[in-house]
């Protein structure tokens, strides 16, 4: 019974300690600050992604508030995790714009939590700008006024690589890709493009091993006996780390060109095991980006990043800034935190991204950000990784869909 | 959609990829299927023991990736992860022995994520890769084709383990007792036996076949979070189909959804998961207590 007594005590002590600091830190929030909402996933299968993107969004933050704030105010980030689960994500997101008042949103991870979530913006009139989940109906059909974009989305992203490889001879595709929305809907956009421009190709098969497979050993054979040209695939992350392993000692990619997401993260886990010659491409390679263009501003962040984690900056860190930035840019336009002059200011905006001068789409609010497309090799500045040589960049505006397809597309989905 | 050539080396290719993913279900599912048969507790924390192990493998790995340190992983980390998995049947288990199913699922899903937070907090979010260790990094022919000499090095352990498990089960005087307790617990208890002693093994065992298992897929895989719940689904699904509390079920289960993984994926790749959730109605109508399970009294 004492026992009990005591640890009640410590308990109740423990309670109001924790009020005390809720208290001390929101009369402090109520003087001159203004919040700005992060609903990102940062645990699970996802969690590299997600916290790389609070790194980023966190540096853009800091550097606005070290120059005075926005309108007089200091910009304080809440960041809540979604976890990957669609409704976890809208809860917290409708949390933070009803008892928190947030000014803004910064989008999630996972394309189907950005999904949610666009919901709540939509309903309460809050913008919403997603940096690293990128599935078109977010932006095409399901659009809105609120939700932004800073990240080439699904079929800018599938239509650059289709665009890309039809300058290849390869004839018969197949594809391989995650078993969920993103990887089915971007396939879809690769396929379109390049039957657009190369009639003669022909897509013999597809593969959709699910989210998070460990064994691919299946797949690969599924492919050898296929004997396709070439491999199209949005694979990422550590799936695609353990594919490229895998298939590796089959001898796959001497006998097939193999187009995958081969991004900054995914080349530094590979190290020595990484595959020369097959293709990679993704949303913002530091390496591609100091090259083509290449700013100040750039390596200033990078150098924060480097120092602030000892990590190189992934595209999910530097879409995040880029997300935060072009946020604080609108209110300084608008000279307004209010959601309805922010989004009238976003729409259409031109804005520097990390990624070079970029603007917003003022019909669908899509950035003109592309995709980065490059063959991986080694560099002798990198021993520990591979990078990309002979890298291009397909901008979003070149291969986006027309406003009056959209139009067409909203009005499909709302019959 | 595609059209298969069915050569002999396509079959042989087949089986080894099949065969492959069945050896690393069984190792997983052993030991879950283990630890249900004599606690008769479902452990969904045995997922995070297996990405324990992988990720203390890969910690010994990564700091010297020259040497033979994946030999002395896979000789330490199991022990390692064991002796944790002993501490949370010390602190965890033993307090829901008796409880409901509801608060063990609970109590065991809670697991889940305190482990899955602290294995962000110990080795953060990275995707960590390890190479196949010396010598298996090389490919063996077979015919025109080629399979990976390392998928040959994990096929290899599932008839060692299962032989271990028969021989522990059948041949020793802990095995004995841990028959009896999965016929009757109670009644061991009544005899004056430590139960508590024998679910205290069986848990340390279990835990390290998880680990294990993590260890031998890390090298073929990444290892990052999330690997927890993906293997739990799947060995979960073996054991239910082959009888949960069966070795001969568990083995007999994880060729089953080895083949027709491999098979399906060639054949009708968009059915091919479906088959296997497929075999597991199938099964659990016809017989609801799996294909070597015995029917709950």
């Amino acid at each position: 019974m004492k026992k009990t007594g005591i640890l009640k005590a410590i308990g109740l002590v423990f309670l109001v300690s924790m009020f005390l600091t809720c208290f001390s830190l929101n009369s402090y929030a109520a003087e001159k600050v203004v919040k700005l909402g992060m609903v990102e996933d940062v645990t699970g299968m996802a969690a590299l992604l997600g916290v790389a993107g609070v790194e980023g969004a966190k540096i853009a933050v800091d550097e606005i508030n070290t120059k005075g704030g926005l309108l007089g105010r200091k910009i304080q980030l809440l960041v809540r995790d979604a976890g990957l689960k669609p409704d976890v994500g809208a809860r917290e997101a409708r949390e933070l714009i009803v008892r928190e008042k947030v000014a803004a949103l910064l989008g999630p991870v996972s394309s189907a939590v950005l999904l949610a979530v666009s919901e709540v913006a939509k309903e309460h009139g809050v913008v919403l700008i997603a940096h690293t989940s990128n599935t078109e109906r977010a932006f095409w059909e399901k659009g809105h006024d609120y939700i932004f974009s800073v990240v080439p989305n699904t079929y800018i992203e599938g239509s650059a690589v289709g665009e890309y490889m039809s300058k290849f001879p390869y004839k018969r595709y197949m594809i391989l890709g995650p078993d969920y929305e993103f990887g089915h809907i971007q396939a879809a956009a690769f396929e379109k493009r390049i039957k657009q421009l190369r009639p003669d190709v022909e897509i013999i098969g597809k593969l959709w091993p699910k989210l998070g497979e460990k064994d691919f050993s299946a797949y690969i054979t599924a492919i050898l006996n296929a004997k396709p040209d070439a491999v199209y695939s949005n694979l990422w992350g550590g799936d695609l780390v353990a594919f490229t392993k895998q298939a590796k000692p089959y001898g796959l990619f001497e006998k097939v060109k193999f187009i995958a997401l081969y991004d900054v993260d995914v080349l530094q886990a590979l190290g020595k095991d990484a595959v020369e010659g097959v293709i990679g491409y993704e949303r913002g390679p530091f390496f591609a980006i100091r090259k083509l263009a290449p700013s100040k501003r750039f390596e200033a962040f990078f150098n924060r990043y480097r120092n602030d984690t000892g990590k190189f900056p992934s595209c999910w860190a530097i879409m995040a800034y880029d997300a935060v930035w072009a946020w604080a840019q609108a209110v300084s336009k608008a000279k307004s935190f209010d959601s309805e002059k922010v989004m009238k200011a976003l729409k259409g905006m031109k804005f520097d991204s990390l990624r070079g001068p970029v603007y917003i789409h003022p019909y669908h609010n899509q950035a003109n950000v592309g995709s980065y497309i490059g063959e991986v090799a080694w560099d002798p500045n990198f021993p520990y990784f591979a990078i990309w040589k002979d890298f291009t960049y397909v901008p979003g505006d070149r291969v986006w869909r027309s406003e009056e397809e959209i139009k067409e597309l909203r009005q499909k989905a709302t019959k | 959609m595609t059209s298969i050539t069915w050569g002999v080396d396509t079959i042989i290719l087949l089986i080894l990829s099949g065969l492959t993913k069945a050896s690393l279900l069984f190792i997983v599912a052993a030991g879950l299927s283990l630890v249900f048969g004599v606690l008769r507790i479902i452990n969904l924390a045995h997922g995070s023991f297996y990405m324990i192990g992988a990720f203390i493998a890969a910690s010994i790995v990564t700091r010297n990736p020259e040497g033979p340190s994946f030999w002395f992983a896979i000789a330490i980390a199991p022990f390692i992860v064991a002796i944790f998995g002993w501490i949370i049947e010390l602190a965890v288990l033993r307090r829901i022995y008796r409880s409901e199913h509801i608060v063990q699922l609970l109590a065991t899903y809670a697991l889940i994520l305190i482990l899955g937070d602290v294995v962000r907090m110990i080795w953060g979010a990275e995707y960590i890769s390890i190479s196949f260790p010396q010598p298996l990094t090389k490919p063996v022919s077979i015919m025109d084709s080629y399979f990976p000499s390392y998928n040959l090095f994990v096929i290899a352990w599932a008839p060692l383990i299962a032989l271990f498990l028969w021989w522990f089960v059948y041949k020793t005087g802990i095995g004995c007792l841990v028959r009896a307790a999965v016929s009757d617990a109670e009644m061991l208890d009544a005899l004056g036996i430590n139960i508590q002693r024998i679910f205290s093994i069986v848990f340390t065992i279990g835990a390290f076949l998880a680990a294990l298992g993590g260890i031998i897929v890390s090298p073929m895989g990444s290892i990052g979070l999330g690997m927890d719940l993906e293997i739990l689904i799947e060995a979960f699904v073996v054991a239910v189909i082959g009888g949960l509390g069966s070795f001969a079920g568990a083995l007999l289960g994880s060729v089953i959804i080895g083949l027709m993984h491999s098979f399906g994926i060639t054949i009708a790749p968009r059915m091919a998961m479906a088959f296997i959730f497929l075999a597991m109605v199938t099964v659990l109508i016809i017989r609801p207590w799996g294909i070597f399970g015995e029917k709950e009294r």
